[in-house]
């Protein structure tokens, strides 16, 4: 596509554009005003994206640092100054590496995972996918990303606030004691804040917590857009079963978001309380429950993993269906596997609570309710691989992402089910087993699947294609880059090698070797994708209206869409039905087939 | 929707609810408030706390019928209200069933000191 | 899709009709209310956690709340509800002037409710019974507070908010009390604790040593143990058969505080909510009134703040607030008639809210109803443990 020239900008029927063809929702209006006021959704998911790509960097800048102090054993990196004030040497090393790994889980976990997908492609993709002009309630999806630059602030106080108020303290010779809590920096409770650690270490608790409370909000505040926008918003005609599953998959995330976030709000606050006010809920030492906590914690934090994975879902069963140009098959089995996660989601977060010393009756019943929700993952992978079967299948980027996906997530899901089970529980827990399990969802498919899904809708949202063959390598790099990370950590794990460790014996020293090795090649790759998107954004050449062949509305709309969306009205259809999409070889896309007003009238039905 | 039929078409036909209505469901409240009190009086033990529930539990839902008006809203708001109220459930259940379990295992606590005997 | 709503200017850009943005709306409040409800029943899930393991906390400790306070309150609140869903109706009646003076009514009934939950805190405040180690039972690592405080403090919740002294029905029953018929209900709480209490030593220890829950069970009806009118503080009145706090395992002693930080919070959130609807409301009633009425709603919010603080100070016998208080009221005054005459100078603008529009109103509302009803369950749950 990008070896045509000069594509005609056409609509989807293939007729030249009338009227301002320059004219779309990027520059509609001017000035940095005009973007932080914007109510336009397709402007608040540009927003996020930068805010979450931006938290990506700085999540993957702890990864590799993190990577690189245990590419060998012993002491790696020197220690910062001032991160830690009390002891010097190797414990102010480890003390880093535990800064180090608290923050890549808290800022990749809070900014980057949950809100990639539903902020920034869900924001932009669902109105389109419904036909609509906007989500349901426009400003508070604007309030929405105030609340996630909010938190973003919070984050950035816990890592360099404590900083400062010293810096302030030296300079006009004040007591950083007497400024309390406010002189704490950094944050070393991993980021699960399990107490009752969390309530006495000397790091900057309240300000993580409480920047994780307000990220909730912004949550919550798009969960609820979502469900309210696809409940009411679709297109007269568009029945719950002509939503492309990409639509079921974000429906099924806002269920949780709505339902399981408000549970992490309620318990960072006690939390908060448990520092600011001396409460004693959670500290065995005031007479208060440590493992409440993790109770309070894991129902939110559990079915949080599938407010990550479900979208990749989302994107996944998009990108299978139109690059197999092919029916998806077994839609209602896809679209119901969603919802079915993410009920069953809220009832196994007693998993993560096996060595906990947890009711053995209550760890039985998690089990097997957490082996249950292999079942409709299964179904999904099953019925992506059946819409491949016998699909033509064409290798463009965002396919071969879907493809990576596949894999990965099948590797990630399958060792769940190791981790599901009690006895092999005992022993992989709390070892680099979970680790790699974990990072292969969330990294592997959920990271994959955002990378797809900015891909495939990358020429809608700024009508430029992007360089095919770079992108294709971007791809590789992180596959290989991902595998050699990861893979390795089962080994490592099951060996009986401890997470969260700054130092190790000898023997693993191989194991991490490669891992940190492949983490470098993983970084490379994702360079390659972000100068890939820059030079797509300065160079690229015009996208056409649909240059995948898709049949959700989205790719009726022009590449990138006016602020209204839509010229005309679009055609409401099965969302996987391609058969009127015909390639055009010089607009260097799909066009729609002129369909009678019968036909359009009973397609609508 | 029915309402494009209607005369005045850019109106929303919601319920009215009727004062007579509003008001017998306030006296009610107020009539279960003052019964919450009078039985807590009545030594009923264990019961207590279930009847204290029970009666809170008929005051809110006059509240969340009438006064939030759900009996005339759309049954999937009721379905919201009533999730939340289930995973609400699930969750302390859950947690009670557990820590039920594990409390006696517990390390016993150090005596308490400084207290007046 | 409805051409005439057109013409509404309240139709927002993206919907097609009057009925789709309002029930969208509703919709989205409605989600709302159901992370509010998570919210708060993670809440509700550690009261549930530590009452079902320390049921006798709970007895000894919630007699520090005050439930006469407590029932008015709750009467408040619902009268404001019951204001609120008419301000609903007058609403969509177009009934503009009554919105206004039943809008404010609401207003006035979230702040009664705010006066008596500080008459509440302050009188627990002032005896030592506050949040965290601000608390005479505050234990941590063995210790539990000091002791002078704590005499007051035990004293305060043994004599204080204990129901019976408040209704005559319940005084006939004092002769009775003390021991046979009182013992039953305690023994089937005492055969609940069993299961979650740690084991005691089997002996019977004498009364006012270290009881464990599972002791009294032991003693059965004619348990020492039961001697709760020791010293008879209130002559002529009865208690309930409540612990006493020598006679509680040091297990439940030393989470005596917790009940109060889990009052604290619930209630400290609820009126965190109770704020955030009044400030819901003020913008409905500011919203509702008319241009001439518009001038003052400022001046009424400040009125109610300063009434408040002028509450505050005289309660407390604090002269900062009485001052506060009184500037605010002044600024009031001032605000109110320079608005005035400005809007009395314009063409008087009816309010926002009639039959064409009354979506806010409705949404608000529901969020006050939401206040409502959680208060309909910490009602019960904190002030009647029995």
């Amino acid at each position: 596509m990008t070896s045509n020239p000069a594509p005609i900008i056409t609509d989807a029927f293939g007729h030249p554009r009338k009227g301002n063809l320059s004219r779309n929702y990027l520059n509609e209006s001017k000035g940095i005003l005009s973007w932080l006021l914007t109510l336009d959704h397709k402007r608040i998911a540009i927003l996020y994206m930068v805010g979450v790509l931006t938290s990506f960097l700085l999540g993957g800048i702890f990864a590799i640092l993190l990577r690189t102090e245990l590419i060998a054993p012993g002491t790696t990196l020197p220690a910062v100054g001032g991160i830690n004030t009390t002891s010097g040497g190797a414990d102010a090393v480890w003390s880093q590496y535990n800064q180090m790994f608290t923050l890549h889980g808290a800022v990749m976990v809070f900014m980057f995972i949950i809100p990639a997908i539903p902020a920034i492609l869900g924001n932009f993709v669902l109105p389109l996918h419904l036909g609509a002009k906007d989500v349901a309630f426009p400003r508070l999806n604007l309030m929405s990303w105030y609340c996630y630059m909010i938190g973003g602030l919070f984050f950035l106080w816990t890592l360099g606030g404590g900083l400062f108020v010293r810096l302030i303290c030296k300079i006009f010779g004040l007591d950083p004691e007497s400024f309390g809590q406010l002189a704490n920096v950094g944050l070393d409770t991993g980021w699960t804040f399990y107490t009752p650690y969390s309530t006495w270490t000397s790091s900057s608790v309240i300000s993580a917590t409480m920047g994780a409370f307000v990220l909730g909000f912004s949550s919550i505040l798009t969960g609820l857009n979502f469900i309210a926008s696809i409940h009411m918003l679709r297109r007269p005609g568009q029945g719950w079963t002509k939503l492309p599953l990409f639509c079921w998959g974000i429906y099924a995330t806002s269920i949780i978001q709505i339902l399981a976030t408000p549970v992490l709000a309620i318990t960072l606050l006690l939390l908060t309380a448990e520092r600011a006010f001396g409460v004693g809920i959670f500290d065995p030492a005031k007479g208060g429950d440590p493992i409440l906590y993790q109770h309070f914690f894991w129902f939110y934090s559990h079915p949080a993993v599938y407010i990550m994975i479900l979208p990749g879902f989302a994107i996944v069963s998009e990108l299978i269906g139109t690059f197999s140009r092919k029916h998806i098959f077994g839609y209602g089995f896809i679209a119901a596997s969603s919802i079915a996660i993410a009920i069953l989601g809220f009832l196994v977060w007693g998993h993560h609570m096996f060595t906990s010393g947890q009711s053995p009756m209550l760890s039985a019943i998690f089990s097997f309710i957490t082996f249950s929700i292999a079942v409709p993952s299964g179904i999904k992978i099953f019925n992506w691989l059946a819409t491949m079967y016998k699909g033509s299948i064409r290798l463009d980027t965002p396919m071969l992402y879907a493809l990576s996906f596949i894999w990965l997530f099948t590797i990630g899901g399958l060792t769940g089910v190791f981790c599901a089970t009690l006895s092999v529980d005992l022993h992989i827990h709390d070892t680099y087993f979970i680790v790699a399990h974990f990072h292969y969802v969330m990294v592997g498919s959920t990271l994959t699947a955002f990378l797809g899904g900015m891909y495939y809708w990358w020429p809608k949202m700024f009508g430029k294609m992007y360089s095919e063959r770079w992108a294709r390598f971007g791809c590789l790099l992180i596959f290989i880059g991902f595998n050699l990370t990861f893979f390795i950590q089962f080994i490592a794990g099951s060996q009986g090698m401890p997470r969260r460790y700054a130092d190790y014996p000898a023997q693993f020293h191989i194991h991490h070797f490669i891992s940190t090795i492949g983490s470098y090649i993983l970084t490379v790759g994702l360079f390659a994708v972000l100068f890939n998107w820059i030079h797509s954004l300065r160079r690229g050449a015009a996208a056409p209206v649909n240059p995948w062949g898709a049949n959700s509305m989205e790719w009726q709309a022009p590449s990138p869409p006016p602020t209204a969306n839509f010229e005309t009205d679009p055609i409401v259809g099965d969302p996987y039905d391609y058969s009127h999409w015909h390639w055009n070889e010089e607009i260097g896309g799909y066009v729609l087939e002129e369909m009678t007003n019968d036909e359009i009238r009973n397609s609508k039905q | 929707m029915s309402d494009t039929t209607h005369a005045d078409t850019h109106v929303v036909h919601a319920h009215i609810s009727p004062l007579w209505q509003l008001a017998g469901i306030l006296i009610a409240l107020l009539l279960l408030t003052v019964a919450t009190v009078a039985v807590s009086y009545a030594n009923l033990g264990n019961l207590s706390i279930l009847v204290a529930l029970l009666i809170a539990a008929v005051k809110g839902t006059l509240v969340v019928l009438y006064f939030m008006h759900l009996r005339y809203d759309a049954p999937f708001n009721a379905l919201v209200f009533s999730m939340a109220l289930l995973f609400v459930a699930l969750m302390i259940g859950f947690t009670l069933i557990d820590s039920r379990q594990y409390q006696p295992n517990l390390t016993p606590p150090p005596a308490v000191g400084n207290v007046p005997e | 899709m409805n051409q005439d709503d057109a013409h509404n200017p309240h139709l927002a850009h993206h919907f097609d009709s009057m009925t789709q943005q309002f029930e969208s709306s509703k919709l989205g409040m409605w989600l709302f209310l159901a992370t509010e409800v998570l919210m708060f029943g993670g809440l509700f899930m550690a009261y549930a956690i530590y009452r079902a393991n320390n049921p006798d906390v709970y007895m000894f400790a919630h007699q520090a709340l005050d439930t006469r306070l407590g029932a008015i309150n709750t009467a408040v609140l619902l009268a404001s509800s019951f204001t609120m869903a008419w301000a609903v109706r007058a609403a969509q009646m177009s009934q503009r002037r009554l919105i206004m003076v039943l809008l404010g009514l609401t207003l006035l009934g979230g702040a009664g409710f705010m006066v008596i939950k500080t008459v509440e805190y302050s009188g627990k405040y002032a005896h030592h019974l506050w949040i965290g180690p601000v608390n005479a039972f505050y234990y941590e690592a063995g210790f539990i507070n000091k002791d002078t405080t704590l005499t007051s403090a035990e004293y305060y919740v043994s004599s204080h908010g204990s129901p019976a002294h408040e209704t005559p029905d319940a005084a006939h029953k004092s002769t009775a009390h003390e021991t046979t018929e009182a013992a039953a209900p305690s023994e089937g709480e005492v055969v609940l604790d069993a299961h979650a209490a740690a084991p005691a030593p089997a002996s019977p220890v004498a009364a006012g040593v270290d009881h464990s829950s599972i002791q009294l069970a032991a003693l059965g009806p004619t348990g020492v143990a039961h001697v709760v009118i020791a010293e008879p503080r209130q002559v002529g009145v009865a208690q309930h058969q409540y612990p006493k706090f020598e006679q509680m395992s040091s297990n439940d002693r030393r989470r005596v505080h917790l009940f109060f930080d889990i009052y604290y919070l619930m209630t400290g959130l609820h009126g965190l909510h109770v704020l955030v609807g009044m400030a819901i409301i003020w913008v409905l009633l500011h919203k509702a009134a008319d241009s001439l009425t518009r001038a003052w709603t400022p001046s009424f919010a400040l009125l109610i703040a300063g009434g408040y603080f002028l509450f505050l100070g005289s309660h407390l016998g604090l002269r900062w607030p009485l001052v506060l208080g009184i500037v605010l009221l002044l600024i009031a005054a001032v605000v109110g008639f320079m608005r005035h005459a400005k809007a009395a100078a314009d063409v008087v603008r009816p309010g926002a809210y009639s039959r064409q529009f009354f979506d806010p109103v409705e949404i608000g509302g529901l969020y006050w109803h939401l206040v409502d009803l959680i208060w309909i369950f910490l009602f019960p749950l904190l002030y009647l443990i029995r």
